[in-house]
């Protein structure tokens, strides 16, 4: 029998391992920043860079796909050459990978601060971007296939499969949310709008989470929960019914996202059904997890990488609960836009993939550095302080959302909304914040106690750069034969074929991406037209660019859900034909201010003006943040006529040749606004941002205020409080 | 209003009756292979992360 003899690298685990460590500072330090402004606006230091509305994406972005990206790529190199017994495909790959990931997170980071941004939640990166991504995603997978290929075990093990979920799945969902018409360099339009744009997001932000934020992380606990026990998985049953039960639900869960949007009832029940069912897989795996612990649960007293890792799992499950829990719409009707979902999110993201990278790193650093760990009682340290973090970080954004939720919905008896300004809700709960930016202070405490701890073990260490193994070839392997010598049971034949593996795992994503995706196309032909919503001017549309670009989406909705609490407060309730000119859409999933649909004609103009150079001037106490540049800012008027025929070639019915005059009618717009400030004496120039950011809030909802009522036999849902 | 748009998009209220047929059977299916997969071939399956001759992994030696 032929042993062969070759290289483990654990150079490029070594370089995602700080690349994590470092991308991960950088992005919690960033949330804190906007943790801090929640209270403290001033805070952006007067600069558009660091504004809330910018810098939240970065955090999302930085957390998501920087730490938990490079994280996650960390794991799967070491982890998947051991368990083909191989070395990774090609060295060169591994390179052009890593800095490849690298770049386009500086990329992204600089972008998105500049205000370059498509506005999609965790897809707000311009085309050029996308596409860099896309590459570069496909040379992982080329690097990752290639090694199971060349692979010296029959067997591909569960944590393999979930790594082949996750690059299939994850290409599908970025390819098809990501499909834009660029005006510019650094300027496109989705090719969906309104309604349909909020599907295919939501499709892919909830399938996000799930194959980035959890297949790969659920690899990596089959692989190194094990390693750190030192004994074998619960059941491997469990775990094969575990993997295929997730994958096929997670990707239909989407629309639990849009209930009570203007997304049809059928969807929105769809996207409930398959979110509670997801309980089911998703406990099967955490029990998995921490049953593999059974009988050696006094592990955990010693062993801080086990620590990490069963608050990591323990995380897992409660956010795995409590995400079916607010698909139920009598819960969702209450919870949505408000700081649950922040808390939901941050117990998965802080729990469940901080500790299990954190847990992960603690183990693995020492192991290629061939040292132990610079300090145990800073890794104890951590463990503490992260976990009090996490607690102090949910537990008053959970009562800041209820709090805030409730206060929306609450009516005198004479029938009155109880709390009419908004802000007082918002200045209710500004405590919370403040204890919660405290919880993310710790939580940052302890991950910087960890880079430190990590710096110093890899300083008294020396990387074991290439690590010998042997095994022998495949063909020779006995282990081919293990078990039973019937030869085909079926997924152990599947297991042996990382071909029709892929093919399967794609089938089981794609039945329901297709069954969610296509009625999406469906409705597109289907949304009732009401005559009155007319396109944006070219006045509007370009501040329609300058909302995207400044990011109100990340305070503001555009979306009032047929509650009576919510047309008191706000107007009618949105409707799906109103939004078929709008690429992107501008729903929103979070309300730190009000909604905006309807806020045309609400105030004057110069109320707007004074608003947005003040916010406290109009509303005293209030949290938006200052947006003085934009009056000094200037909208690029030779690029006007490229959004015109960008918005006619996907569909936008401006009369042929409009391109042509649509500065002038832009300007003749302009001018009758700028008027109008004057009068007020306010000085404004024609074709500043301001002045189009204006004339387009103005336009917001105002359709259908045009004409009478459309005589509806629907009346407006009950709070169901 | 929303509620005439439902009913005019036709052809698709059997969508989630379908997803649920097409994953019960997807389930039952699985399940029911599972269970015959026999037991040295999961011994062996559960015990391959720790089995590794890699030498950085499972030494003594790093024991916290
Ligand atoms: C940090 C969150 C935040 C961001 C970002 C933000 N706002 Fe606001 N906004 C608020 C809050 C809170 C209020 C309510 C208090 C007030 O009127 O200022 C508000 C109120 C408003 C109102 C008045 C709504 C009403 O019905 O009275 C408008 C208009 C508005 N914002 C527009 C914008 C625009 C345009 C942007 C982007 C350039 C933006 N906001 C960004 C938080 C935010």
């Amino acid at each position: 029998m032929a042993i062969e003899t070759f290289n483990y690298d654990n150079r490029i685990v070594r370089d995602f391992g700080v690349a994590t460590m470092v991308w991960g500072l950088v992005g919690m330090l960033v949330g804190l920043l906007a943790a801090l402004q929640m209270f403290l606006p001033e805070l952006n230091f007067g600069i558009p860079y660091t504004t809330f509305s910018r810098i939240r994406p970065i955090h999302t972005n930085a957390v998501i796909f920087a730490f938990v990206g490079n994280a996650m790529f960390m794991a799967m190199y070491y982890s998947l050459q051991r368990l083909c017994k191989a070395p990774m495909f090609s060295a060169l790959l591994s390179k052009i990978h890593f800095w490849g990931w690298q770049l386009i997170i500086v990329a992204a980071a600089v972008t998105l601060a500049s205000g370059i941004t498509v506005s999609k939640e965790y897809a707000e990166l311009e085309w050029p971007i996308d596409i860099a991504i896309a590459i570069v995603w496909i040379v992982f997978g080329i690097n990752m296939f290639g090694t199971i290929f060349k692979r010296r075990e029959r067997h591909m093990y569960v944590a393999v499969w979930f790594y082949i979920a996750t690059w299939v799945t994850i290409t599908l969902l970025h390819v098809v949310n990501s499909i834009e018409l660029p005006v510019s360099f650094l300027k496109s339009y989705p090719v969906y709008a309104g309604l349909q744009d909020a599907l295919v997001q939501w499709w892919y932000g909830h399938n996000a989470v799930a194959f980035f934020l959890t297949t790969p992380y659920l690899g990596m606990m089959y692989y190194f929960l094990p390693k750190a026990a030192d004994r074998p998985i619960f059941s491997y049953r469990l775990s094969i019914v575990h993997f295929w039960a997730l994958i096929f639900i997670y990707i239909w869960a989407g629309p639990h996202h849009l209930l009570y949007s203007s997304l049809p009832d059928w969807a929105q029940s769809l996207g409930t059904v398959f979110s509670i069912m997801l309980i089911a897989p998703s406990w099967g795996g955490m029990l998995n997890g921490l049953l593999t612990l059974r009988g050696a649960w006094d592990k955990l007293r010693t062993s801080y990488v086990l620590k990490f890792m069963v608050v990591a799992v323990t995380a897992y499950g409660m956010a795995t609960f409590e995400g079916p829990m607010l698909s139920i719409k009598g819960v969702n009707a209450l919870s949505h836009f408000t700081d649950w979902t922040i808390a939901h999110v941050h117990v998965g993201a802080l729990g469940w993939n901080g500790f299990l990278t954190f847990g992960i790193l603690y183990w693995l650093i020492p192991r290629i550095f061939r040292t132990k760990l610079y300090s145990d009682r800073m890794a104890n340290a951590h463990f503490w302080i992260g976990f009090l973090g996490i607690i102090v970080y949910a537990l008053p954004l959970y009562f800041a959302g209820i709090t805030q939720g409730l206060m929306w919905k609450q009516f005198t008896p004479e029938g009155f909304l109880l709390y009419p300004n908004f802000l007082e809700t918002v200045i209710q709960i500004l405590p919370m914040y403040i204890i919660r930016a405290v919880g993310g202070f710790m939580f940052l405490v302890g991950a910087i106690l960890c880079a430190i701890n990590l710096f110093k073990t890899m300083k008294q260490g020396e990387l074991l750069a290439l690590e010998a193994a042997e095994a022998p070839a495949l063909e020779d392997n006995p282990d081919d034969h293990v078990g039973s010598k019937e030869p085909s049971q079926w997924h152990r034949w599947l297991e042996r074929k990382p071909v029709q593996f892929l093919l399967l795992t794609t089938v089981a994503v794609a039945i329901g991406g297709i069954i969610e995706i296509v009625p999406t196309f469906i409705i597109k032909s289907n949304i009732p037209t009401i005559a009155s919503v007319k396109p944006y001017t070219p006045l509007e549309l370009e501040g329609r660019d300058v909302y995207v670009a400044e990011g109100c989406y990340t305070c503001h909705s555009q979306m009032i859900r047929p509650f009576r609490s919510e047309t008191e407060r706000y107007g009618e309730y949105s409707k799906a034909g109103e939004f078929v000119y709008d690429h992107p859409f501008q729903w929103g999933s979070k309300r730190t201010g009000p909604d905006l649909h309807r806020i045309g004609k609400k105030y004057p103009d110069a109320w707007h003006y004074s608003h947005m150079m003040e916010p406290t001037s109009m509303s005293p106490g209030s949290i938006m943040p200052r947006y003085p540049w934009l009056a000094e800012n200037k909208i690029d008027l030779q690029l006007t006529p490229a959004k015109i025929r960008a918005m006619q070639t996907l569909g936008v019915p401006y009369a042929e040749g409009y391109d042509q005059e649509a500065v002038d009618h832009l300007l003749f717009q302009a001018r009758s606004i700028t008027d109008g400030l004057r009068n007020s004496g306010i000085e404004l120039a024609d074709d500043a941002e301001l002045t189009a950011l204006i004339a387009y809030l103005q336009r917001l909802g105002t359709d259908i205020k045009a004409i009478p009522q459309p005589t509806t036999t629907e009346t407006a849902v009950s709070d169901g409080m | 209003m929303l509620s005439q748009m439902l009913k005019s998009v036709t052809g698709l209220e059997f969508y989630p009756t379908v997803s649920l047929v097409l994953f019960f059977a997807a389930f039952v299916f699985t399940v029911v292979k599972v269970i015959r997969l026999d037991r040295g071939y999961l011994k062996y399956m559960k015990e391959m992360p720790l089995d590794s001759n890699d030498e950085t992994a499972n030494s003594g030696r790093f024991t916290e």
